[in-house]
């Protein structure tokens, strides 16, 4: 018996076993796509359907230029209408490109759509092959016989309606938050807004001016802040943190902690507390340039109003609580925990400035280095709320610069400490606080050092140029160190000028660090809560980066904005309506479809090591209390990662069985890899 | 284990033939301060770390392992004093321990030139670290018997610190190890600008690029000049002698007058507990050869060595 026959025996022997037992016997249709010339130009198209019509099993095998097209679609519902065709196969492109046109077609005419099988000869064969005609037409043809194989075995998989929860919740009330709160509420639907703060806004409240209009950002964002805070379908929770997140898709149970804020809601603002405390520590909300007492308000328009106390900085001298006018200070008050069933959950947990203290050459928070601020310090300074009464003054002796250095790329690009990305920002707030500082001061010396500057999109390339036009000066060259001259106690920076290959010691009054967009602290415990993966950089990882920004890694919870890597305010604002969009469709529509291709067990064979738990990246699957793994059906993507983990095979998912693959493997490799 | 309070004394090349008197200090210091020193016979230069490196890695590491096995054979870890040596040695220690397919290949090649084997069982210190750390500005207290009233130009050099995940002694952005032993000394440190750059002498630079060489020193002897110290700090014979000769050149080429004494921070412990000024050397030295110390005694009554 030569190789072949032997082969065809073997599929046949193996086929007829689950003819028996599924009493279903299969038809198949195969349909070998020309897509123009993209297939049927290196491919020889007609031999790839002649050969498949012979293949046990197939009842009909054609060609046709476009079958992603009307007529394409009508041959395969036609060849089931006529021929009695019940599993199909076509030969064309990708799964993700068309495999949706074909199932669709499929289950038009009442046939499960699992039991098409797509065969991809356009990318796997004339694409990679375009050289090779005959080599891509045998590969064609090995492949087409591996997706009749395939389609041999093929079962029907259900479709579950599960009715969805409709609320949501939104993990943070920055500008991401908000907004996607917002949009939740305006589609009518509850949402729960927690906030780790004490306050709402994030850090947008805390810029100056926004780029690149350099608009006003209070003005911009509270509109939205009261909006929120007043929408009867809000529930905003601040200085609030999420203890747990239970359940999956559709339907969570989320737990979270209050802590309190030992000033009742009956505060009036008046700010007597504050006024009379006698504490004083540096203000996080002003990034360390003003102080704030131990009881206190972030910032005048902070919303809740409601002022909180500090409990590690207080000494409990209880002046508050004597001068307070409504008696709304209870220093009692005590942490409440609260638990509600939401459906969907966004993240929008935002971002941190990125700490430069551990670029040594740059001593940044050094002792006599207090001149060296970053980006964020230097907009507090002109916010029109800043302790400097907006101006720009030395930290180390409150006077007017008369030469300010940017360095750019500050824990940015920069493999030693660990951040090869480029936070796409910095460029465009330097360039708009440099400009801003040189119109004020037209007498004083405002320089960027940077490496590339990176201002893409309409309106930045302007807003660069803008700033060259009032004579801000620009060195390409990254700083290779802050030094503080032993004679003149002046700051010198170090840097070579690129361009011209020059070593330059710039002397600078301020200089200003544009630090990079680096994950909020934090967000490991959070993203393990929400069982969610993380990208290298330590943002949450989005489920497709060009088809789907917006989806983590689990299904039901969605990034808003810079939790799911650096974004200025205009794109988080488009990711964040984004996610609620998102997060609202299964809420409207009132369930989800959920297919049941999903693992059983066999626990006859299961041995309880768990190791499926933990390759299962939607942690999909709970350990029970006998210590039997259990699928949770909707929360599983089907990915099928737990049935190569598992030892025993005890774990298998439904048309991915171990068989099925082998058919598929056999017609691949020529019968070659059969081992029994 | 190896022997306690005792070291394998690493001399390299330039010490012994150009600055014998750093030697009879580092001796000086370290028998008072309680250890004994071993001498480490049939000893080769380090091998340099920037030159031979550079040419050919495995041959330089056979090299340094030959001598880290003088010193495993004496059971005791190595002193040095230099910089070069330093960043050499410690570096091809710690690699060899860490690196079994480096350590197969330099122990087979090592076979060929006699009865050495690398095994790892010594660490490398340079008398800087010892002094700084494990005598420490509080233990020197105790033993000195005059204190120097000057203000020092400390230059660290590269090796001893760079890079840092490898020496893992101290931040090379802003070292003070020797800054806060030599207060101990009465010595006051002066800050000048570009201080932990290069001196111009390592990594070949000197001997092929005698020009270039020298604009990097003469930058760093301008930094240097601003602040105006008694004396430069060094804790290399290499450093050292790229400041005593550099210098001289100066002077004689490009119209500069300087007369700073190079002074070895081995020289100046010794000095202070108790050597004589004339064994320090400075008169045998291009530059400062008038410089007086002038100590003051401090506690105790102790007669000069």
């Amino acid at each position: 018996m030569t190789v072949k026959e032997e082969k065809i025996d073997n599929i046949k022997s193996l086929g007829e076993k689950v003819v028996s037992a599924d009493n279903d016997e299969p038809q198949i249709g195969v349909f070998v796509c020309h897509c123009g010339h993209n297939i049927a130009g290196t491919v020889d198209v007609a031999k790839v359907a002649e050969y498949a019509s012979t293949l046990p099993n197939v009842v009909k095998a054609e060609h046709y230029m476009f079958m992603c097209s009307k007529p394409g679609v009508q041959l395969i519902k036609d060849s089931i209408e006529d021929l009695g065709v019940n599993r199909t196969v076509v030969a064309s492109c990708s799964k993700n490109q068309h495999g949706r046109t074909f199932t669709n077609a499929i289950e038009e005419m009442g046939l499960n759509k699992h039991r098409h099988q797509q065969v991809n000869v356009r990318e796997y064969c004339s694409w990679v092959h375009q050289k090779e005609k005959e080599k891509a037409t045998d590969k064609a043809l090995k492949l087409v016989e591996a997706g009749v194989n395939r389609a041999r075995k093929l079962e029907d998989v259900e479709t579950r309606k599960i009715p969805t929860t409709k609320a949501a919740l939104v993990i943070g009330a920055g500008i991401a938050g908000l907004r996607s709160a917002h949009d939740l509420a305006e589609l009518g639907i509850p949402v729960y807004l927690v906030e780790r703060n004490s306050t709402i806004g994030g850090h947008m409240t805390q810029l100056n001016k926004t780029f690149p209009t350099l608009e006003c950002p209070q003005c911009s964002i509270s509109p939205l802040t009261n909006g929120v805070a007043n929408h009867p379908l809000i529930e905003l929770h601040t200085n609030a943190q999420i203890k747990n997140v239970e359940g999956s898709m559709g339907n969570f149970e989320v737990e979270i902690e209050i802590k309190p804020r030992y000033v009742k809601d009956n505060c009036t603002s008046c700010g007597e507390c504050a006024a009379h405390c006698p504490v004083e520590v540096p203000s996080e909300w002003d990034s360390g340039m003003s102080m704030r007492n131990a009881i206190y308000k972030a910032y005048p328009q902070a919303i809740p109003a409601t002022y909180v106390r500090d409990k590690k900085a207080c000494i409990e001298c209880n002046t508050c609580i004597n001068i307070c006018p409504v008696q709304a200070i209870d220093f009692s008050m005590q942490p409440e925990t609260k638990t509600f069933k939401v459906g969907s959950i966004i993240v929008a947990a935002g971002y941190d400035e990125y700490d430069p203290t551990e670029i040594e050459p740059y001593h940044y928070g050094q002792e006599g280095y207090e001149d060296v601020i970053t980006q964020l310090k230097l907009e507090r300074m002109l916010s029109p709320t800043s302790l400097t009464n907006s101006q720009v003054l030395r930290p180390s002796d409150g006077k007017i610069p008369k030469s300010i250095v940017m360095i750019q790329c500050v824990g940015s690009r920069n493999d030693q400490v660990g951040n090869q990305y480029c936070t796409g920002v910095c460029c465009k707030f330097a360039i708009k606080n440099a400009r801003i500082v040189k119109e004020m001061y037209p007498d004083s010396d405002v320089t960027i050092c940077y490496i590339d500057v990176r201002t893409p999109g309409l309106n930045f390339e302007e807003l660069y140029k803008s700033a060259q036009e009032v004579g801000v000066r620009f060195i390409r060259g990254r700083p290779s160190e802050i030094l503080k001259d032993p004679v003149s106690e002046e700051l010198r920076v170090i840097v070579e000028d690129t361009l011209s290959q020059t070593p330059l010691k710039l002397k600078a009054d301020l200089v200003v660090l544009s630090a990079a967009m680096v994950p909020p602290e934090g967000i490991g415990p959070l993203g393990s809560k929400l069982h969610v993966l993380r990208s290298k950089e330590g943002f949450l990882k989005e489920f497709h980066i060009k088809m789907n920004p917006t989806l983590s890694s689990k299904g039901g919870i969605y990034l808003a904005g810079a939790i799911q890597g650096p974004k200025d305010i205009s794109e988080t604002v488009a990711h964040a309506g984004n996610a609620a969009a998102l997060a609202a469709a299964p809420l409207v529509k009132g369930y989800i479809e959920k297919e049941m291709l999903i693992p059983t067990i066999d626990y006859d064979l299961c041995v309880k090591c768990g190791l499926c738990k933990t390759v299962c990246a939607p942690a999909a699957i709970d350990i029970g209390t006998d210590g039997s793994p259990i699928v949770n059906e909707i929360a599983c993507k089907s990915c099928g990662m737990c049935m190569p983990a598992c030892p025993t095979g005890a774990i298998q998912l439904l048309n991915f069985l171990d068989d099925q693959l082998l058919d598929e493997i056999i017609a691949v490799s020529g019968g070659g890899a059969v081992c029994e | 284990m190896v022997k306690e309070n005792t070291f394998a004394f690493f001399l390299g090349c330039i010490m012994p033939n150009r600055y014998p008197a750093i030697e009879k200090s580092t001796k000086f210091i370290m028998e008072k301060l309680g250890y004994e020193i071993l001498e480490m016979e049939r000893a080769t230069c380090c091998p340099a770390p920037g030159v031979f490196r550079s040419f050919n890695k495995v041959d330089w590491m056979v090299a340094a392992a030959r001598n880290l096995c003088i010193a495993e054979q004496l059971d005791a870890d190595i002193l040095t004093v230099c910089n070069g040596c330093f960043g050499t040695l410690q570096e091809v220690n710690k690699h060899l321990k860490e690196n079994e397919e480096h350590r197969n290949l330099v122990n087979e090649r090592l076979k060929l030139i006699g009865d050495y084997e690398f095994k790892g069982t010594i660490n490398v210190r340079h008398v800087a670290e010892v002094l700084g750390y494990e005598i420490g500005p509080w233990g020197i207290e105790d033993v000195i018997i005059r204190k120097i009233n000057a203000k020092a130009a400390i230059h660290y050099g590269c090796h001893f610190l760079k890079p840092t995940r490898i020496r893992e002694i101290e931040s090379s952005e802003g070292p003070t190890i020797i800054e806060e032993f030599v207060e101990a000394l009465g010595i006051q440190s002066v800050r000048f600008n570009e201080q932990l750059t290069c001196c111009g002498a390592g990594g070949g630079v000197k001997a092929y690029d005698g020009n270039a060489s020298m604009t990097i020193f003469a930058e760093k002897m301008k930094n240097i000049d601003e602040v105006k110290p008694d004396f430069i700090l060094d804790i290399c014979p290499f450093c050292h002698l790229q400041y005593e000769t550099g210098q001289d050149y100066l002077n004689k080429n490009k119209n500069c007058n300087y007369d700073y004494p190079v002074i070895h921070l081995s020289q100046l412990t010794a000095y202070c507990m108790g050597m004589n000024q004339e064994f320090i050397g400075l008169q045998y030295q291009l530059m400062g050869k008038d410089y007086i110390f002038g100590g003051f005694g401090v506690n105790k009554e102790e007669e000069a060595a």
